[in-house]
């Protein structure tokens, strides 16, 4: 680094220790030579410093939203253009699907029909008795 | 009587199916037996039913009586076997049938295929001295079997889980057998037609056809359809159990109201027990399952868990639903 090449952005870098340590390096040795590089690192750290202490202050009611907000009719128009687009195309999908048919097992009917099967191969005195049991599947 | 005679004679012509007379080896096939001793020998008497539900093992008593082919159980409803045909009654919808007597049987695969048969003695039930058999699993006994000496009629069954906990029992606590003068149940001259039609396998829905076998050794013997539901009939040797499948998204609030939660695989379902065996309910993709057997509840969860589901829909199909749920929402149902 030479006289003439001071380091302007490198010494932010060098505050933050973002430099390499090559880098580092040639900047401390530039800094050694450089009067006007000095002035100016003292003057980016003390800046640092005074934005640091700075309170932290909350943006006004509605900041966000007139930021968020477009300025332009234009603009405006294309967001509802989206908007709408959107909704049709959940309205033509729920449209296309057919409705979700809904089963409820009858388990009494299906208990009936297995024992009925099952009587005709194994023994049918012990199969079919129970279909005769005083049972409830309700409540 | 003429319609007795006439089924009985039709299922004597149907006679049992080569599959269950086909035992490879050892004995005799006692629940073959004894589904013959049923047909041929005349009894009346009352049995005591056991069944587990969770924890709780439940009784109940109901009259048993049999000659000509035709058995008649009575109890809050009666059900009745005339030959192959099966039927039911219930005081609110008179005789309905279950079961016509041209599906014949489904039949099932040879007892010990599965399981190891031996003979445990004698036994006294009912005042009748009985031939035990046991009928094993994996070294496990899950049945014990009490035939009448003279006749084979099965007079006690004892049911037991992997564990050798009693499940289910079915019990005569008095019976007569023998009485030749017996005059048989009336069979209903003109029940209502609700019963299942055969369905060839090829003509079963692809969404709906399953494998030929299930976990356990289950092998599958006959498809039916009755309405919208679809019956797969699958056996073991020694138990039965239906695959039942519709189509659609299961509204859980038609099941039965004492039903267990549970998972199978991962997936939310729900298990019932009724006196004749144990169903399990769950819901893959857009089909609803009903598994329903006079197994112990392990090995039915067990035979569940086999069950292939299919895929879950397309994403472009819970996409369209999900904008269906959306617009519904705020318009309601359409």
């Amino acid at each position: 680094m030479s006289m003439s090449a001071h380091s302007g952005d490198l010494l932010s870098a060098l505050l933050d220790g973002e430099l390499t340590p090559d880098e580092e390096q040639a900047v401390r040795a530039h800094l050694s030579t450089c009067e006007q590089c000095r002035r100016e690192l003292r003057l980016i750290s003390e800046g640092r410093t005074l934005v640091r202490d700075l309170p932290a202050v909350d943006p006004p009611f509605g900041f966000y939203e007139r930021m968020v907000r477009p300025r332009h009719r234009w603009a405006r128009a294309g967001v509802a253009a989206l908007a709408a687009g959107a909704a049709a195309s959940v309205g033509v999908m729920a449209l296309a699907a057919p409705r979700e048919a809904t089963v409820s097992p009858h388990v009494a009917q299906l208990v009936d029909a297995h024992t009925a099967s099952a009587s005709t191969s194994g023994d049918p005195i012990s199969e079919i008795t129970p279909a005769a049991a005083p049972v409830s599947f309700k409540g | 009587m003429k319609r007795v005679v006439g089924l009985a004679v039709v299922a004597a012509l149907i006679g049992p199916t080569p599959l269950a007379l086909a035992r490879s080896g050892g004995g005799p096939d006692p629940l073959e037996e004894a589904r013959q001793a049923a047909e041929q020998t005349p009894f009346s008497g009352s049995v005591t039913l056991q069944w587990r539900d969770a924890s709780v093992l439940r009784t109940d008593q109901l009259m048993v009586k049999g000659t000509h082919g035709t058995l008649l159980a009575e109890g809050q409803r009666s059900a009745m076997a005339v030959g192959s045909e099966r039927l039911v009654y219930s005081p609110g919808g008179g005789w309905q049938e279950l079961w016509p007597a041209g599906l014949g049987s489904a039949g099932h695969p040879v007892l010990d295929d599965a399981y190891d048969v031996r003979t445990a003695g004698t036994d006294q039930v009912a005042g009748y001295r009985t031939d035990v058999v046991e009928v094993l699993k994996a070294g496990v006994v899950r049945e014990r079997l009490d035939l009448e000496a003279a006749t084979k009629l099965l007079l006690r069954r004892r049911q037991y889980d992997s564990k050798g906990v009693l499940e289910r029992a079915f019990t005569f606590d008095q019976i007569e057998i023998g009485d030749l003068s017996m005059t048989p149940p009336t069979a209903p001259a003109a029940p209502k037609q609700a019963g299942p039609r055969p369905l060839p396998f090829s003509a079963v829905p692809s969404s709906e056809r399953e494998p030929t076998e299930l976990a356990a050794g289950y092998r599958r013997l006959g498809a039916y359809r009755q309405g919208d539901t679809v019956q797969l009939v699958y056996s073991d040797g020694l138990y039965d159990v239906s695959l039942f499948q519709q189509q659609g998204g299961l509204d859980t609030g038609d099941l039965p109201a004492p039903r267990r939660s549970t998972r199978l695989d991962g997936r939310p379902a729900w298990a019932f027990s009724w006196p004749g065996g144990e169903g399990i309910v769950w819901t893959a993709g857009r089909t609803v399952y009903t598994l329903v057997g006079d197994v112990p509840v392990d090995e039915l969860t067990t035979v569940a868990a086999s069950v292939p589901v299919h895929g879950s829909t397309s994403v472009m199909h819970r996409l369209r639903q999900a904008c269906r749920g959306l617009v519904e929402s705020f318009t309601g149902a359409f």
